[in-house]
């Protein structure tokens, strides 16, 4: 099969016929480079472009389940019943904005009470303006027929114009949200070198449960605010959780923080004080260090 | 830098690592561009037939097949079809009036050998000349077998022909070849 044949013209007359045949061009190499290159940082443009287009769906998304609650608020309360009142305690009380700024509309405004129930903002008095002296009669507390302790406390609504978010709102949910888990507060000696004992600390250990999704609670409740509040600075990852505030009107900043500890645990932090005082989170760092040295010491090997 | 083998070569291009695909072109690179620019006489068509010989090597490695060929035939393989399809693409077909013609006498493959060594310098330069009208198939199976010296096998699974078609295909050429000398002479 493999025979070949002498045919010396014909192999001659090819050899000449490629004598000048071109050589390679030097750049061939850096040419194939670039044409293998660009593969990658395509595939990098359309990661970006499915990136963006994820973040978009979660927007969406996010959007549609806000007006999915607020159309649910709505609807829940056009369906609530007459119940005697209850003695407050039970539920978190928001107030509104304090008497410091717009003394003219404070004047105007009865202060509404807001109880938050059940992811539901539900107005217990009668709320809104009232122009008149006349009072309004007793009006009777209003209670969602489900009750559930477990808070979608994001879907608070305030009563006012104003974008001002209490950051204590912020501790109030982190109370509940340990109240209803069982997990007990702790509050920690944090006093300052100056002695200011108007530093109020306190640490929670909750359990790192798929169901409390701790980390996605803390950052909805984050949403509440603005990021132009002052002193709004929020970090976070899947590690740990960081988050401060300041409240001008009470001359008062906050910090939480957050962090899985080993023991699948999650060491939540709290702290408020004036503005002015500085705070050191080196208590915050003992109690971490004695509560994860504790658990490792009990460790069964 | 250490020398790759083949193996190497061809395994560090299916993980898709830089150094396997640069040395597979650093190797191979002249002996494909030369066999494509023998075919198409501009040197920047030839350069981009050669790149997308590269391109399509890389991404169909997983389809070459040691057992059947050395890694540098498969590339003529693709090489080939490549260049085959561009020069379809840029001239018409031609077919001249033996490809249609059944040229009757038998003539053996000695006599055949025999005729097309004859030594004389007009018959060479014609060769030349003719070699340039014949059907590019025709004469890229020339080039395969008399210049770069490749077995019947090899140029069979270059060109995808069964191995005893192309030796009728290589007779048959042969054949025109002398017929059109013999016209001239």
């Amino acid at each position: 099969m493999d025979k070949t044949y002498k045919d010396t013209d014909l192999r001659e007359a090819l050899r000449r016929k490629y004598a000048d045949t071109p050589k390679l061009p030097a750049d061939f190499m850096t040419k194939m480079r670039q044409q293998t290159e660009p593969e990658p940082a395509r595939k990098v443009t359309l990661w970006r472009w499915v990136a963006a287009a994820a973040c978009l769906i979660i927007i969406i998304g996010i959007g549609v389940t806000i007006v999915s609650i607020d159309r649910m608020t709505t609807e829940e309360n056009l369906t609530a019943k007459q119940v005697k009142p209850k003695p407050v305690g039970t539920s978190a009380t928001v107030y509104p904005k304090e008497t410091d700024c717009l003394p003219s509309l404070n004047s105007q405004f009865t202060q509404p009470k807001l109880t938050v129930q059940t992811g539901r903002t539900i107005v217990q008095q009668a709320p809104k303006a009232q122009k008149s002296d006349v009072k309004a009669p007793a009006q009777p507390i209003v209670e969602p027929v489900a009750v559930d302790e477990n808070l979608h406390y994001a879907a608070y609504v305030p009563a006012e114009e104003s974008a001002y978010q209490a950051p204590s709102r912020m501790d109030e949910f982190i109370t509940k949200l340990a109240d209803y888990n069982k997990v007990k507060a702790v509050t920690l000696d944090c006093i300052p070198d100056d002695g200011d004992s108007t530093v109020v600390s306190t640490a929670y250990v909750f359990e790192d449960k798929q169901e409390l999704d701790l980390f996605g609670r803390l950052l909805q409740a984050a949403c509440w605010y603005d990021s132009k509040t002052p002193g709004y600075l929020l970090t976070f990852s899947h590690q740990q959780f960081f988050f401060t505030l300041k409240d001008l009107r009470k001359n008062e900043k906050y910090l939480w923080m957050a962090e899985r500890i080993i023991g699948g645990r999650i060491l939540l932090y709290s702290t408020h004080s004036p503005i002015e005082t500085s705070v050191s989170s080196a208590c915050f760092q003992e109690y971490r260090e004695q509560l994860t040295h504790t658990n490792m010491s009990t460790l069964q090997f | 830098m250490r020398q790759l083998t083949e193996q190497q070569i061809v395994e560090a291009v299916r993980r898709g690592r830089c150094e396997g695909q640069d040395a597979m072109v650093c190797r191979y690179a002249e002996r494909v561009f030369a066999m494509i620019v023998r075919q198409v006489s501009d040197v920047m068509d030839a350069e981009e037939l050669a790149q997308d010989t590269f391109l399509k090597a890389f991404s169909h490695i997983d389809s070459y097949d040691p057992n059947k060929a050395s890694l540098s035939t498969w590339l003529c393989r693709i090489a080939y079809r490549l260049t085959l399809d561009f020069l379809k693409r840029r001239r018409p077909p031609i077919v001249s009036i033996e490809d249609s013609e059944v040229w009757q006498t038998d003539i053996s493959d000695e006599q055949l050998e025999s005729e097309l060594s004859s030594g004389r310098e007009e018959r060479i330069q014609r060769l030349q000349e003719i070699i340039d009208e014949l059907p590019d198939e025709e004469r890229m199976l020339l080039t395969l077998h008399y210049f770069e010296d490749r077995p019947l096998t090899e140029i069979a699974y270059i060109t995808g022909i069964e191995p005893g078609p192309l030796a009728n295909r290589l007779y048959r050429t042969r054949k025109k070849l002398l017929r059109r000398l013999k016209i001239e002479d």
